[in-house]
């Protein structure tokens, strides 16, 4: 599925539904504090509505906007292990919780199989990486570091 | 009045030039530059982290300090911005237009070196602004009121057009879903939750900061893994690269240097508007008179030039309303202000008088601050630019994990670092639609700034009786809308003068 002037349409139609929904919800509040919201609902139903009409009415000329679905598939990986990384935290700490995401993360965006090779010199750099996060945010900031339940 | 002016201004640089002065300056410095890339950590962070550290020291000297870590901070976020596309502080947005595209060109190197010339340049005239004008302009900056803020931020808004690479429609679509993103949590002026949809969490509403650092950083994640390349950019170590640079900008970018430093002084020296904003205008000025304009967004130093020239020089002006009146221009300025009243000394017209000495002598420190910046600067950068040498496969996570402990480190809330995320997630789906990243953070830029000038105005007018009087008929706020008219009406008169003057070159030709 190619996505060109098929994703203005979604696009499109998306944003006017989103708006909607904002509109209504502007609609319920009060005086002053409603009338930026409106305007800017407002603003995104028509610019979509205009979008939409492009998407249904331009001649497709190939424009390659978004490329293919099959190229999503390493991003979505991410996006879900950078969420399991980030509630991971709660849990197991900043530290180990950030260790196992370079871990993990250096094999899903690496291009060749890993080796035993690769996969040490991932841990060598993740150690030293963390080092140094450790050494100026919790060293020499001061700052506070996300803690879990184990670590 | 003129020799006394003299006498402290040269009394404060003998001041401030001594050598532990110096050396806290060269500190302070490089510090500021390491606080600077690392998203999350802004200067305002920095300047609070270190302030209680300036509390043992003599005034002079703990601002001495203060104003060289603001100073290379806001450099700095720049050299995160050209490497990897991810903007060190809000104020380097603009930076990244043309920053990263220039990396990817293969000259990293040449971008980092060009934000440093301007920034120093750029925060040369801004602090030169301060030091000579800093009483009679911090009384004309507070003559900006709300209406005249809203129109300021419409003005603002004008750069959209700019900003979008691709459809002008989605642009303006991308600016607006900032800005209502921006009207999240309580109302600004009754106190109620808007669109927190039931959670708790979101009545704080949608902060900046962490917003930004999803949008830019874990898009950025999504985008390189999306690409599959084994590097970000090649490295090329460049020879004689800090003569060359200067000598092109000296050659073709003095205009643009001066008229970026200058947009950067005026909108500095407004209460409230900040580096954010100055670098956006004043890189939407620079593409507008620029002979090319299309070069904008594909790897120019001139937008570099632009963004960071006007980022640097809002540091020394938005200490004119802090110092001349005793009402800080930014949040940086607040937690100076913080500083002087801790050691005693009261800012506004009377620090002339009363405490001239340690007014002059942070003065001239940023004065040293900039020069010094350039050396020190110039090593870092050379340092820094090794990050091309690091696979891609360790960047896209350790780019994450930095996002996530900077964006903790802002609050200590896991609840930022959850809206990183989400925003990064849905800036990538956005992009891949064709939604510019940079008209997204304009919108939330720009959004809290129009909705309580908007609101204060509208206050203001019922008080009134008037909204044509609030809203119009101040000088002020004439100035902003006939800019506005400029920036929307130029491009067509511009397209159509080049239209013409193409097809009187071809008439030529033909005859």
């Amino acid at each position: 599925m190619k996505l060109n002037y098929g994703a203005d349409f979604i696009l499109g139609v998306c944003g006017t539904v989103f708006g909607a929904a904002f509109l209504y919800q502007s609609g319920t509040l009060m005086y002053p504090s409603k009338v930026f919201p409106v305007f800017i609902a407002v603003g995104i139903i028509v610019i979509s509505v205009l979008i939409t009409l492009q998407g249904l009415f331009s001649s497709p000329r190939g424009e390659d906007i978004g490329g293919t679905l099959a190229t999503l598939a390493k991003p979505v990986a991410v996006m879900l292990i950078a969420a399991v990384y980030l509630l991971s935290i709660s849990y197991i700490g900043f530290y180990v919780a950030s260790f196992l995401c370079i871990m993990v993360l250096s094999i899903v965006t690496t291009r060749s199989q890993p080796t035993i090779g690769s996969v040490g010199a991932t841990t060598l750099a993740a150690l030293v990486y963390l080092g140094g996060v450790y050494f100026v945010f919790s060293f020499a900031l001061g700052s506070s570091i996300p803690r879990g339940i184990l670590f | 009045m003129v020799d006394g002016f003299f006498t402290l201004a040269v009394n404060g640089l003998l001041n401030a030039v001594t050598p532990y002065h110096l050396l806290l300056c060269a500190i302070g410095i490089a510090c500021g530059i390491i606080v600077g890339v690392l998203p999350g950590i802004s200067a305002t962070t920095a300047t609070a982290l270190l302030i209680p550290m300036t509390f043992a020291m003599e005034p002079a000297t703990g601002l001495v300090l203060l104003g060289a870590i603001w100073t290379a901070a806001i450099y700095g976020g720049s050299n995160a911005t050209c490497l990897l596309n991810i903007p060190g502080t809000p104020s380097s947005i603009a930076t990244s237009f043309d920053g990263y595209p220039m990396t990817r060109k293969g000259e990293g190197e040449r971008a980092m070196t060009i934000a440093l010339i301007a920034s120093v340049i750029g925060g040369l005239i801004g602090v030169f602004v301060l030091l000579f004008a800093f009483a009679p302009l911090a009384r004309l900056s507070v003559m900006v009121g709300a209406p005249e803020y809203f129109w300021l931020c419409i003005f603002g808004l004008s750069t959209i057009a700019s900003l979008s690479t691709g459809s002008a429609l989605k642009g303006l679509l991308g600016a607006c879903i900032g800005l209502l993103i921006g009207t999240i949590g309580l109302d600004p002026v009754i106190g109620i939750p808007r669109f927190t949809f039931g959670v708790p969490a979101m009545i704080e509403g949608i902060q900046l900061v962490p917003a930004l650092i999803g949008i830019f950083a874990v898009g950025q994640v999504l985008h390189l893994t999306q690409q599959g390349s084994g590097f970000i950019a090649e490295y090329k170590r460049t020879p004689k690269l800090f003569t060359t640079v200067l000598g092109d900008l000296a050659r073709s970018s003095k205009l643009n240097l001066i008229r970026s430093s200058i947009i950067g002084t005026v909108i500095g020296m407004l209460p409230g508007a900040g580096g954010p904003v100055a670098s956006l205008i004043s890189y939407n000025e620079a593409k507008r008179w620029d002979r090319n304009p299309a070069r904008f967004g594909t790897g120019t130093g001139d937008g570099v030039v632009a963004s960071e020239a006007a980022n640097n020089a809002q540091i020394g002006s938005s200490l004119v309303p802090m110092m001349g009146l005793g009402i800080p221009g930014s949040p940086t300025a607040a937690i100076v202000l913080g500083g002087l009243l801790i050691h005693g000394i009261i800012p506004g017209s009377r620090m002339l008088t009363d405490a001239a000495d340690i007014a002059y002598t942070f003065i001239m420190s940023l004065v040293v601050a900039n020069i010094l910046l350039l050396p020190i600067g110039f090593i870092m950068l050379r340092v820094t630019a090794n990050i091309l040498r690091v696979p891609t496969r360790w960047v896209i996570p350790m780019v994450l994990v930095m996002a996530t402990i900077g964006t903790y480190s802002l609050h200590n809330s896991m609840v930022d670092v959850y809206v990183m995320l989400v925003c990064g997630i849905g800036a990538y789906f956005l992009a891949r639609v064709g939604v510019s990243t940079g008209p997204l953070a304009l919108g939330l830029v720009l959004g809290p700034f129009i909705e309580d000038a908007l609101n204060i105005s509208l206050q203001f007018s019922q008080a009134r009786g008037s909204y044509v009087e609030v809203f119009f008929m101040r000088p002020m706020s004439l100035v902003f809308i006939g800019l506005t008219l400029i920036a929307l009406l130029l491009p067509i008169f511009q397209e159509k003068f080049s239209k013409r003057r193409a097809a009187t070159g071809v008439a030529k030709d033909e005859a």
